[in-house]
């Protein structure tokens, strides 16, 4: 990878190649109607047929009206809109910073990209300049998502073709995608990451490691799927030569992005008419020129092989990695740090178009890198909600930390499961789990004291607690240490001797340095060899 | 003279932060748009966007730019009332996208003024891909286009009433099916 922007190279002016058909295929009546040939009109033979919408293939989204002549398809007409749901007219009467949620509603496997287009339109209106290190952030998160969509593109369209099991391989891949943007911004899809002004919250630890595995992971996946697919006698067979679209045609009806360059027209806007720093990440555009089915895989597929998010990694590195510290965006959200006069113009305008809570009432909005959590709290007026507090569990500590930090003023027992009941609605028992979890920290076990004191608090009768305690092996009805060992004996584990640990813990030949009672088997909760073979990875 | 004026029908241009607005007469909207395609090369039609300005120029404002004196932040040292907006020649304004696929991607902004009940030409002649664009503004906006060959709704069912994009659409005004209100 060329460590400099270097122009792309290998450009085709004028962009259209060879056409694969002479003249064009759309139907000149009506460009997107498909008429029965007039010797068929009066056929009896001619049965008109509705495939869709709640054909399996269709998934709901598309009705196709088909005129049949025997097997073969003489006439069709589509009707959408099964899936309009106004996002528009719900846009008009939001502000620009709730309308943000919209228009990755819009289209649920290219969620980021969609944001990313408001965010851009916004700013553009607002003239903010967004934090490079953002603009990069921006950058990888929209190639990873282009590569879920396209994932999701093969891994269903050979499903449809008879291929299951590329199904599985592509979303093998995906959950990982997904996973990073879980770490990242706590969604898995509809991420609202992106934000007027830069990104929602600082970039997590931990993100790059785990990025970058998946980046050189990723083109071995590709030789699955190329392994699977590219010989394959089915799909070849459906796919090639088939839904051929000339350059010519692919232009006139406002084709674009893969379906545009699998026709043989070298136009990517990345890097025709690039946005974020695209201008400065060398790749190559791969462009097929038969326009039929499997050269508009094949372009997605190279797509992927071509690491543009490896690109957008490697030149944003210094922007992304190396410097923990400068902002994502300013303290008033959705307007980045200016400094004096500057600052204050662009605040007032961002309240404007409803960016930022009244002055007179704001708070903090802030994206602060602290060690383990990420915490953003916000207070606005009436057009707000009042209170906003988002935060990461820190790996330390299971329990949720308070919204304080823990800095909390003495209180007792009763006023805690209070305040813990007034997390859920009324009415409900939700709180009981939560409020027997405090018992037990507070105790170190669940004494018949301890569930009376908590049925009291939830008013609820002790022999419920009780019940529920003794549902869950996590709560203790007896005295136990100060750490709890769990031996899982469950068949993976008892093929690597469990049984043997076990005994060994009650003959007491291994004991951990407090006075301890013994516990029950207990089956391992998800990586049974480890916690066999590795007592200590059974604490709790 | 710019290229644009040659463009029939060519009332005025603007040139823009992102691309020019060239403002055209809707009843030559055809010709200026064979003229642009064949002419100036935009030889694709992105989008065609119509926009509705009822009630725009009702209520002074002073816009995001502005303070509720009539400062214009942007512009440091000017003062003044609030203002009105600038009248719109007509209520709905309806926008050609272009785009050339050429060296620089060229873009360009067609547009005309159309009042209520009032036809514009249809382009679908001139880019076949305006045939489902041209039916969801017809459909949203309730903007007719003469010589369209299909001119139905797209998006919505075909019974429905009213145009939802109008701003005089009322939102969740609509019945809701198999609810008590129906």
């Amino acid at each position: 990878m060329s460590a400099t922007a270097t122009p792309p190279t290998t450009r085709r002016w004028p962009v259209v190649a060879d056409g694969q058909y002479e003249g064009s295929r759309i139907p000149s009546r009506i460009p997107t109607v498909l008429d029965v040939p007039a010797d068929l009109r009066d056929s009896e033979d001619v049965l008109r047929v509705n495939f869709g919408p709640n054909h399996p293939s269709t998934h709901g989204v598309l009705r196709l009206i088909v005129d049949l002549h025997g097997e073969e398809v003489v006439g069709v007409s589509a009707v959408i809109g099964y899936l309009h749901t106004g996002f528009e007219k719900s846009m008009e009467s939001k502000t620009y910073w709730k309308c943000v949620t919209f228009p990755e509603r819009i289209d649920y496997v290219g969620y980021q990209n969609n944001e990313l287009v408001f965010v851009l339109a916004v700013e553009q209106l607002l003239e903010l300049e967004v934090p490079t290190k953002a603009n990069w952030m921006r950058m990888l998160l929209c190639e990873l998502n282009r590569i879920h969509s396209h994932l999701v593109f093969l891994g269903t369209s050979a499903l449809e073709l008879g291929a299951i099991s590329m199904f599985w391989y592509c979303f093998r891949e995906r959950e990982t995608i997904l996973d990073l943007f879980e770490l990242v911004t706590g969604q898995r899809m509809h991420t609202r990451y992106f934000q007027v002004g830069g990104l929602a919250e600082d970039i997590p630890r931990g993100f790059f490691p785990e990025c970058r595995k998946f980046v050189e992971w990723m083109p071995r996946a590709l030789d699955d799927y190329r392994g699977i697919l590219d010989r394959n006698e089915i799909w070849l067979e459906r796919t090639r030569g088939i839904g051929v679209l000339s350059a010519q045609d692919a232009i006139a009806l406002g084709q674009t992005g893969p379906n545009l360059r699998a026709s043989g027209v070298d136009w990517d806007l990345r890097r025709d008419e690039p946005y974020l720093h695209y201008d400065q990440v060398d790749f190559q555009v791969p462009v097929y020129p038969n326009g039929d089915v499997y050269d508009r895989y094949r372009v997605r597929a190279v797509d992927r092989r071509r690491p543009q998010g490896r690109a957008a990694a490697a030149r944003g590195a210094p922007y992304l990695d190396g410097d923990p510290h400068p902002p994502l965006q300013a303290r008033h959200r959705g307007v980045p740090r200016a400094r004096g006069r500057d600052l204050r113009r662009r605040r007032v305008a961002a309240r404007r178009v409803g960016l930022l809570p009244r002055l007179g009432r704001r708070a903090q909005a802030v994206a602060r890198p602290l060690p383990g959590t990420v915490v953003r709290r916000a207070r606005g007026d009436g057009d707000l909600p009042g209170e906003r507090a988002r935060r990461r569990p820190d790996r330390r500590r299971r329990l949720p930390r308070r919204r304080d930090g823990g800095h909390r003023p003495v209180s007792t027992f009763y006023d805690e499961v209070q305040e813990i009941r007034g997390r859920y609605p009324e009415g409900t028992l939700s709180a009981v789990l939560p409020a027997l979890r405090l018992a037990q920290e507070r105790h170190g076990w669940l004494s018949r004291q301890a569930i009376e004191e908590t049925a009291e608090a939830l008013e609820v009768t002790p022999a419920y607690c009780y019940s529920v305690a003794s549902f869950y092996d996590m709560f203790h009805l007896e005295a136990v240490g100060r750490h709890t060992i769990e031996v899982c004996t469950n068949v993976c584990c008892g093929l690597v001797n469990a049984q043997g640990v076990l005994e060994a813990f009650e003959r007491g030949r291994l004991r951990d340095t407090d006075d301890r009672r013994g516990r029950p088997p207990l089956p391992a909760v998800g990586d049974p060899g480890r916690r066999a073979g590795d007592p200590r990875g059974a604490t709790q | 003279m710019t290229e644009w004026q040659r463009v029939p029908g060519y009332v005025s241009h603007r040139d823009g932060p992102e691309m020019p607005t060239v403002t055209i007469e809707a009843e030559r909207i055809r010709e200026a748009c064979e003229h642009v395609r064949d002419e100036l090369g935009f030889d694709m039609c992105v989008d065609v966007v119509a926009t509705d300005y009822l009630g725009w120029g009702d209520k002074g404002v002073s816009g995001y730019i502005g303070t509720a004196s009539g400062r214009d932040l942007m512009h440091p040292m000017t003062q003044g009332l609030q203002a009105l907006p600038g009248l719109k020649p007509k209520r709905f304004s309806l926008s050609y996208h272009l785009l050339a696929l050429r060296q620089g991607a060229p873009r360009a902004r067609l547009q005309c003024w159309v009042d209520e009940g009032e036809h514009v030409p249809s382009v679908v002649s001139v880019w076949p891909t305006c045939d489902w664009h041209e039916r969801e503004q017809y459909d949203l906006m309730g903007i007719v286009f003469d010589g369209h060959p299909n001119l139905e709704r797209l998006l919505m069912p075909d019974d429905w009433e009213g145009h939802p994009l109008r701003k005089d659409y009322p939102i969740g005004g609509e019945p809701v099916r198999f609810s008590d209100e129906e």
